[in-house]
C-alpha cells in the first residue's frame, strides 16, 4: 500500500521535474530566461530529493517507474492523438441543414 | 409570321411563346418603369435547332428530345441565325430609342419556358450578356440559347427533375447603367422576419449580388407601413461595373473605399423600392423576388419572379447544441465550406459544425459540469454569460472531473509546467516551423495544418506548440476567479472594478505592441510630408506601387516592411482561410496610419497602462493589511498578467499556421484557375477538400462545379446576414433589453459618452474619430488600432476574456461586450452613454442620423 501511495505521489513530482528540465531547454536560446529556468529547477529537484529520502533509497525503482510512466504517457498521448485524429470517425463532422451536404 | 414581339406586348402571347421572365416583365411594364426591349420567341429557338438537326423534343407529342453533347454545342456556336430572323432582329434593334444620341446598348437575357416559375426559378443558370451592341446581338442570342445545355443547367435540371423539352425565348432589352442595384423580397426568404420586405443592395450591376460575390447592404421594411426596422451595412468591396464591357458579366472592380462604408440607399429610396416590390406582389398574386436598379435617379424594374426558396424546409440538426463562445467572440460570420472541411479534419469530435458555426454538444457538456444547473443556467455558463458563484456542487461529478484533470495533468503536464514561465521571445521560433512546412511540397493543406497544430514531436520546444500552450493559458480564468474571491474575502474596501486596470499593463502582449509599432510607423510618415500626402488618397490600394518609386519613401517603407514582417500574417477573421491577410492586402493598415495621423499621437500605450496600473496597485495595497496577504494578491495579479499575455501571444503565432495553410491553398487555386477548373478567385473556398483534390487530379473538363459554388456562395452570404443562434434545440432565451437601454457584460469598467460609430469590417472601415464609440459585431487583433481613438467599445458578442476586453483593459477604456442586437439597433451618429461598470449603455439622442450621402 505504501508503495502505491509513493508511486501516486511520485507521478506529479515527476511531471514537475521533467517540466522544469524542459523549461530550461525551452529557454536555451535566451540567456536570461535560461538562468531563471535553471533557478526554478531547484525547487522540484529539492522536493524530489526530499521525497526520495522519505521513501528510502531502496525504493528507487518506484521513483524510476513514476518517471518512466510519465515519459511514456507524454509520448503515447502525442502519437496516439496524432493517429486518432487521422481516423475519419474521430474527426469533427459538419452538418448543413439546407444545402447539398457540404 | 414574326418571331419578335415588343417586350411590353409579350404578356399577350403567353408563357409558351415568350417564356416566364418576358411574360411577367411584359405584364408589369404597363405600370412600372421597365427598360424597353423586344423578345425573340420560342418559335425562333425551335426552328433554329430543328434546322440544325438538334432533337429538342416536342411538348405536344411528349417527346423529350436529346440534349446535344459538348461537341455539338461548340459546333452550333458558330452557326449563324436564319437570315430572315437576323433581319427581324436587326430591324427591332434599330427601332429601340437612341440613348443620348448614341446607338442603344442592350442586355441579352434568357426567358425559358419554366424559368422564373413558382416552383423552379432557374436563377442564374442561363446566360445573360451585358452591354451588347447591334453587331454582336445575333451571336449573343445564339449563345443564350446554347446556355440551355451548359453543364450547369444540365446538372440543375437533373437536380430538380425537370424533364420538359427545352424552349427558350430571349429578351433583348436596353441596358440600364445601374449606379445601385439589388433585389427585394416581399417575404423574408430566410423566414427570420414576418410581415417584412427585405431589400438588398450594392453598387453597380446586380450580378455580383445575385452571384453572392459581395455582401450587400440589407434593409428590412415593415410591409404595412414601409417603416424601416433594420439596416445592416454590407462590406461592398467589389462591384460589377456599370460600364462593364466583359460579356460574361463577372468582372469585379474594387469599390472606392469611401463608398464601401456608405449605405447604398437612402430612406426615400428604400421606401420606393419597397413600394415597387409590394406592387409587383399585388399584381402577380404571390410573394415576389424583384430585381431593380437605379440609374440617373430613376428606379427600374428589371425582373420579378415568385419566391421559390422561402423558408426552405431545413432539416433541423439532431441533438442539443450550444455555440462555442471562444470562436464566436472572435467572429460571428459563418466559415466557408473549405475552411470547415479542413479544420474539421484536424479537430477531434468534441462538437460539430452546424451551418458554418462550431457548436458543443449540450448534453455532453452537462455530464462534465459539476454543478446542479437547469438548461438555462448551463447555457449561460457555456456562453460565458454567468457571473454567479453560488451554484450547488454535484460532488460525484466533481470527483470525476478532478480525476480527469489529474489524468490530463499526468499525460500532458509537461507542457502545463513549461508554460508557467515561457519566455515570450522563444515563441518566434514557430516562424521557422511554418516556413519549413510551407516549403514542403509533400504536405497538402490538411496535412500542413495538422502538422502545425500538433507539433513536430513530443520532445520539441514549447514554441512549437503554440496552440496547446494557448489552451493551457485558460487557467487565467480560474486565477481571475480566485483573485475576485480573495479580494472580496480579504479586501472588501477594494472596488472589484479596479481588478481590470490592476491586471492590465502587460507590456509584452503582442496585440498591444502592434499598436505601438504601428504608431512608430505612423510617426515616420508624420515626418515625411510626401508620404502624408500619399496617405490622403482615396485609392490607397495603389499606395504600395507609389511607394516603390517614390524617392522619399525609403524610411517609411523600411518601417512598414518591418511591421509586416511581424504582423503581416494577421487580418480580420483569421481562422477563416478565405480571409486575406495584411501581407496580401495592406490597405487597412494604411487607413489606420492615416487615422493616427489625423487624430494625433498619444503617448505609447505602455506608458498609459503603467500609470493606471500603478494607481490600482496603490489602491490594492491600501485595501489589504499584512505583508502575506499583499504578497498573495500580488502573486495572483502577476500570474494573471502573464497568462493574459501568453494567451494573446500564442494566439498570434497559432494564426501563423492558418496563414501558412492559406498560402498553400492560394497556390492550389492558381493551379486550378490556370487549368480552367475554376473560373474566379475565391471559388476554391466554396468547395470541399475532396472536391479540390479531385479537381487537382482531374482533366480540365471535370464535373461542373459552378452550380454548387454559386449556391454555396449564396448560402454563405445569407447566413452572414444574421447572427447565429446561440443554442439549438435548447430551451434558452437571452435576456431582453429595455427600450433605449442596451445590456451586456462589463469587460473593462468605466463610463463614457460619445457618438456611435458602427464598424462592420476594419478592412473597409478603419477610420474612427477621437471620442466616438466603436460599435462592432466582434473584434480580433485586426481591430486593435481602432480602439486607440475610441471613447468606449461596445461589442455584439464577446466575453470578459475576449480580445475586445483584453485590449480595452490595456487601454483603459470602457468596454461592454455581449450586447445582443446592438449592430441592428444603433445607427451612426446617435449619442450613446456607455456605463460599462453597470453593464449598460443608454441611448441619449440622435444627433445626426443622416447616413452618408449618395455619390
Amino acid at each position: 500500500m505504501i508503495n502505491v501511495i509513493a508511486f501516486v505521489v511520485a507521478v506529479p513530482l515527476s511531471v514537475e521535474l521533467f517540466g522544469a528540465f524542459y523549461a530550461v531547454f525551452d529557454a536555451s536560446r535566451q540567456p536570461e530566461s535560461r538562468a531563471a529556468a535553471v533557478e526554478r529547477l531547484a525547487v522540484p529537484l529539492i522536493v524530489w530529493a526530499a521525497f526520495w529520502w522519505l521513501v528510502g533509497a531502496e525504493a528507487w525503482y518506484l521513483l524510476a517507474a513514476a518517471l518512466g510512466f510519465v515519459v511514456i504517457c507524454h509520448i503515447a498521448v502525442f502519437y496516439i492523438g496524432a493517429w486518432l485524429i487521422r481516423r475519419p470517425n474521430m474527426q469533427t463532422i459538419s452538418v448543413d441543414t439546407e444545402s447539398d451536404g457540404v | 409570321m414574326s418571331h419578335i414581339v415588343r417586350l411590353k406586348d409579350a404578356a399577350d402571347l403567353g408563357v409558351e411563346q415568350v417564356g416566364g421572365k418576358a411574360s411577367t416583365l411584359g405584364a408589369l411594364a404597363a405600370a412600372h418603369t421597365v427598360p424597353d426591349g423586344f423578345v425573340i420567341t420560342t418559335r425562333a429557338f425551335v426552328e433554329h435547332f430543328h434546322r440544325n438537326g438538334v432533337d429538342i423534343g416536342n411538348p405536344t407529342s411528349g417527346s423529350k428530345g436529346q440534349a446535344p453533347d459538348d461537341e455539338t454545342v461548340a459546333r452550333l456556336r458558330a452557326v449563324p441565325l436564319d437570315p430572315d430572323l437576323a433581319r427581324e432582329i436587326q430591324s427591332a434593334f434599330a427601332a429601340l430609342p437612341m440613348i443620348d444620341g448614341r446607338p442603344p446598348i442592350c442586355v441579352v437575357r434568357s426567358s425559358a419556358v419554366g424559368e422564373d416559375g413558382a416552383i423552379n426559378s432557374f436563377a442564374g443558370q442561363h446566360a445573360t450578356y451585358y452591354y451588347v451592341e447591334r453587331t454582336d446581338v445575333e451571336q449573343r442570342i445564339n449563345d443564350c440559347w446554347l446556355s440551355s445545355w451548359s453543364p450547369e443547367v444540365k446538372s440543375y435540371r437533373q437536380k430538380i427533375d425537370f424533364a420538359e423539352p427545352v424552349r427558350m425565348a430571349v429578351i433583348v432589352q436596353l441596358m440600364v447603367p445601374s449606379e445601385i442595384s439589388g433585389v427585394a423580397f416581399t417575404l423574408d426568404p430566410t423566414g427570420r422576419q414576418r410581415e417584412a420586405i427585405v431589400i438588398e443592395s450594392c453598387w453597380g450591376l446586380g450580378a455580383a449580388l445575385v452571384d453572392g460575390r459581395v455582401t450587400p447592404d440589407s434593409y428590412v421594411v415593415r410591409r404595412t407601413s414601409y417603416e424601416l426596422i433594420e439596416r445592416r451595412l454590407g462590406s461592398k468591396r467589389f462591384k460589377v461595373a456599370e460600364d462593364l464591357l466583359d460579356p460574361v458579366g463577372t468582372r469585379l472592380q474594387a469599390v472606392p473605399r469611401h463608398l464601401q462604408r456608405t449605405t447604398t440607399l437612402n430612406d426615400s429610396q428604400i421606401r420606393e423600392v419597397a413600394e415597387l416590390a409590394a406592387a409587383c406582389e399585388a399584381e402577380r398574386g404571390t410573394p415576389q423576388d424583384v430585381e431593380w436598379a437605379y440609374a440617373n435617379g430613376t428606379l427600374y424594374l428589371l425582373q420579378s419572379r415568385p419566391i421559390s426558396t422561402v423558408v426552405r424546409s431545413a432539416k433541423p440538426p439532431e441533438g442539443r447544441w450550444v455555440a462555442f463562445k471562444p470562436v464566436l467572440e472572435n467572429f460571428t460570420d459563418a466559415l466557408t465550406p473549405l475552411t470547415i472541411d479542413i479544420i474539421r479534419r484536424v479537430l477531434p469530435r468534441f462538437g460539430q459544425f452546424i451551418d458554418g458555426r462550431y457548436y458543443l454538444n449540450f448534453d455532453s457538456l452537462r455530464k462534465w459540469v459539476p454543478f446542479k444547473v437547469n438548461d438555462t443556467e448551463l447555457a449561460e455558463l457555456a456562453l460565458l454569460k454567468s457571473e454567479r458563484s453560488d451554484y450547488r456542487i454535484k460532488w460525484p461529478r466533481l470527483c470525476a472531473v478532478v480525476g480527469m484533470l489529474v489524468l490530463a495533468y499526468v499525460s500532458t503536464g509537461f507542457l502545463w509546467v513549461r508554460s508557467r514561465h515561457l519566455p515570450f521571445a522563444t515563441l518566434a521560433d514557430y516562424r521557422r516551423r511554418c516556413a519549413t512546412i510551407l516549403a514542403d511540397p509533400r504536405l497538402d493543406a490538411v496535412a500542413s495544418l495538422r502538422a502545425l497544430l500538433l507539433g513536430p514531436n513530443p520532445f520539441a520546444t514549447a514554441s512549437q506548440f503554440p496552440f496547446q500552450v494557448n489552451v493551457s493559458a485558460t487557467r487565467y480564468f480560474f486565477l481571475l476567479a480566485g483573485l475576485r474571491w480573495y479580494l472580496r474575502r480579504f479586501a472588501p474596501r477594494f472596488e472589484l472594478a479596479q481588478i481590470a486596470p490592476l491586471c492590465a499593463g502587460t507590456r509584452e502582449i503582442l496585440s498591444t505592441q502592434l499598436i505601438d509599432d504601428l504608431r512608430e510607423t505612423a510617426l515616420v510618415a508624420e515626418h515625411t510630408p510626401a508620404i502624408r500626402q500619399l496617405l490622403q488618397s482615396d485609392r490607397l490600394e495603389e499606395l504600395p506601387n507609389q511607394l516603390a518609386v517614390h524617392p522619399a519613401a525609403a524610411p517609411f517603407v523600411a518601417s512598414f516592411e518591418s511591421f509586416i514582417a511581424n504582423y503581416g500574417h494577421r487580418g480580420t477573421r483569421e481562422i477563416e482561410l478565405a480571409a486575406p491577410r495584411w501581407q496580401e492586402d495592406p490597405t487597412p493598415l494604411f487607413v489606420m496610419i492615416r487615422n493616427l495621423l489625423r487624430e494625433g499621437f498619444t503617448e505609447p500605450l505602455s506608458v498609459r497602462a503603467q500609470l493606471r496600473n500603478d494607481q490600482a496597485e496603490a489602491a490594492l495595497d491600501a485595501a489589504l493589511t499584512g505583508r502575506i496577504k499583499r504578497s498573495i494578491a500580488r502573486w495572483l495579479v502577476r500570474r494573471i498578467r502573464y497568462y493574459a499575455a501568453l494567451r494573446e501571444n500564442t494566439r498570434h503565432y497559432t494564426m501563423l499556421a492558418f496563414t501558412t495553410v492559406r498560402t498553400k491553398l492560394l497556390a492550389v487555386e492558381q493551379q486550378l484557375l490556370q487549368q480552367g477548373s475554376l473560373k474566379c478567385a475565391d471559388d476554391i473556398f466554396y468547395l470541399t477538400w475532396d472536391e479540390v483534390t479531385a479537381l487537382q487530379s482531374a482533366a480540365p473538363n471535370g464535373p461542373p462545379l459552378q452550380l454548387p459554388i454559386r449556391q454555396r456562395r449564396l448560402t454563405y452570404m445569407r447566413r452572414n446576414r444574421s447572427q447565429p443562434p446561440l443554442t439549438i434545440n435548447v430551451d434558452y432565451r437571452a435576456p431582453q433589453r429595455g427600450v433605449g437601454v442596451l445590456t451586456g457584460q462589463c469587460a473593462s469598467p468605466g463610463i463614457a459618452e460619445g457618438t456611435v460609430r458602427l464598424v462592420l469590417d476594419p478592412a473597409t472601415d478603419g477610420e474612427i474619430k477621437s471620442g466616438e464609440i466603436l460599435v462592432a459585431p466582434y473584434t480580433d487583433p485586426a481591430w486593435t488600432p481602432l480602439f486607440l481613438g475610441a471613447a468606449a467599445v461596445v461589442v455584439e458578442t464577446g466575453s470578459y476574456l475576449s480580445h475586445a476586453g483584453t485590449i480595452a483593459r490595456e487601454l483603459g477604456i470602457p468596454c461592454l461586450v455581449d450586447v445582443a442586437g446592438v449592430m441592428s439597433s444603433l445607427r451612426n451618429g446617435q449619442r450613446l452613454c456607455v456605463d460599462a461598470t453597470q453593464g449598460k449603455a443608454f441611448l441619449l439622442a440622435e444627433m445626426d442620423t443622416h447616413e452618408d450621402p449618395l455619390p
